[in-house]
């Protein structure tokens, strides 16, 4: 007889399932450079072993995700479609990297505010007329740039090496080995990181993103090889 | 026109007693009156488009009265008609586009928008609220099936063709265009022949001044839809003004 709402409220997705972790990206002298491994896990199981997290959104921008991949793969559909709709205006211009991350920024902030958040940390990377350009937003529709950015749990993992060995007159491998030793720290301490990892560039001959590679551990220190045996308690 | 409506031409919903739909038939005039022609053709490594246009005031800004437009990255539209009435038909072409996409994740085929495009052309011949589109599109299109033209006209009809002309003189056109070596020309041999076209039923006459737009879509541009590069418009301009004194 009577309607009772209650019962049967609207429900959005309240946490994210398949989920990449970090993204990393830092400016170089002559360009951006972000890099995320290749994995999709569900929960704590790598489901997805070889995924793209960083794709190409312009012919100078590009965006590495972390967090929901579904959510991503919508992040990518509502970009494809803004650059289409731009391509149809036909008067020469294309958006730059910094109008894109404004863009992203804000369907991001209009589906949190719907409750119905894309549950991703994004990295906006772009090159154009000699400048870098490197932005950051994520599922609260946040809003930055700065020279070196991390996401998820390489903002403590790798954040702070960034911010000891960055400078602003690195090179392409400098940043390539920047990227690649903080790729290696996430890769020891996060249980959802792996070693193959892919790298981009975005410089002044446009988006570049390399094939993946993988990275050699280190994991014969005295006390793995040991384990726990010497101490009795089976733990290291 | 042969006969006037005698009371049945005021509505697209009602036949005349003779079978016909008078407000259609209107339209298509509105097409022919309004100055402009369109015309395209499928070559065999892509579709190559080229409009007329007459330069309405010499103070207008160059380049500011477009007549072929993108609907997608892959798929171009060339108008003749109405120009109100043929953007809206353009817009409606790029509602189609996305839709599709978003649909299926995949590009529209270009037998696809412009099966659609006809029905949204038709459905307007078929209420007394609305007014037929005074309109008439060339659709060029490069899908996986390789490259396609289309028209489509204010009835809501659209054929697949080799080469195509819609507006005002079409019929001079599509003389001309059955001229052409439409088995083997590829697009860059078709532009300039496409303004060859244009210079000769340009009737100078009536207007003095005119230009001449030029899209394609083919292997050259990379399968999607571009104006031409400006070097090849004006060598193609050129060849045509030389190819009209040369008649003369």
């Amino acid at each position: 007889m009577f309607a009772q709402p209650a019962d049967d409220p609207r429900k959005n997705t309240l946490r994210p399932m398949v989920t990449g972790t970090s993204a990393i990206g830092i400016k170089y002298k002559g360009g951006v450079m972000v890099a995320t491994d290749t994995i999709a896990c569900y929960g704590n199981w790598i489901r997805y072993k070889d995924v793209q997290r960083i794709h190409a959104v312009s012919k100078d921008t590009l965006i590495a995700m972390n967090g929901e991949m579904s959510d991503y793969q919508k992040v990518l559909q509502i970009l494809e479609q803004k650059r289409l709709a731009e391509y149809c205006v036909d008067d020469g211009s294309t958006q730059t990297s910094a109008e894109l991350h404004s863009y992203l920024t804000r369907v991001m902030y209009q589906k949190r505010c719907k409750f119905d958040p894309l549950w991703n940390m994004l990295l906006v990377g772009g090159f154009r007329n000699g400048e870098a350009y490197l932005g950051y937003t994520d599922l609260y529709g946040t809003h930055f740039e700065d020279n070196f950015l991390a996401t998820g749990l390489g903002m403590y993992m790798a954040l702070p090496l960034m911010r000891n060995q960055w400078t602003p007159e690195m090179s392409e491998a400098d940043a390539r080995a920047l990227l690649q030793m903080a790729l290696k720290i996430c890769y020891y301490r996060d249980t959802r990181a792996s070693n193959k990892v892919q790298i981009a560039r975005v410089d002044a001959s446009g988006v570049h993103i390399d094939e993946p590679i993988t990275l050699q551990g280190e994991w014969n220190h005295a006390r793995f090889v040991e384990g726990g045996a010497k101490s009795g308690d089976g733990g290291w | 026109m042969a006969s006037i409506g005698t009371g049945y031409d005021q509505s697209t919903s009602t036949f005349s007693p003779d079978g016909r739909i008078f407000q259609v038939e209107y339209a298509v005039k509105a097409v022919d009156t309004s100055g402009s022609t369109a015309i395209g053709v499928k070559c065999v490594d892509g579709v190559v488009l080229a409009v007329e246009k007459s330069l309405v005031s010499k103070m207008m800004v160059h380049n500011t009265h477009k007549r072929i437009f993108h609907l997608d990255e892959h798929i171009g539209m060339a108008v003749s008609g109405v120009q109100a009435d043929a953007r809206n038909v353009m817009n409606r072409g790029r509602g189609e586009a996305t839709q599709y996409r978003s649909t299926y994740g995949d590009a529209i085929p270009g037998d696809v928008i412009a099966t659609r495009l006809a029905g949204y052309m038709h459905l307007h011949t078929m209420y007394w609220w609305l007014r037929p589109f005074g309109t008439s599109v060339l659709i060029g299109s490069y899908d996986q099936d390789g490259p396609q033209l289309h028209d489509v006209d204010p009835s809501g009809l659209s054929y697949r063709h080799f080469a195509a002309a819609v507006g005002k003189a079409k019929t001079a056109a599509k003389s001309q265009l059955e001229k052409l070596p439409l088995s083997t020309l590829t697009c860059r041999q078709a532009v300039p022949e496409l303004a060859k076209i244009m210079y000769s039923i340009h009737d100078d006459l009536k207007e003095k001044t005119f230009e001449i737009e030029i899209s394609w879509v083919c292997e050259e541009s990379g399968k999607k839809h571009t104006h031409i590069p400006a070097d090849l418009l004006t060598s193609a301009v050129a060849a045509g003004k030389a190819a009209k004194e040369a008649e003369e």
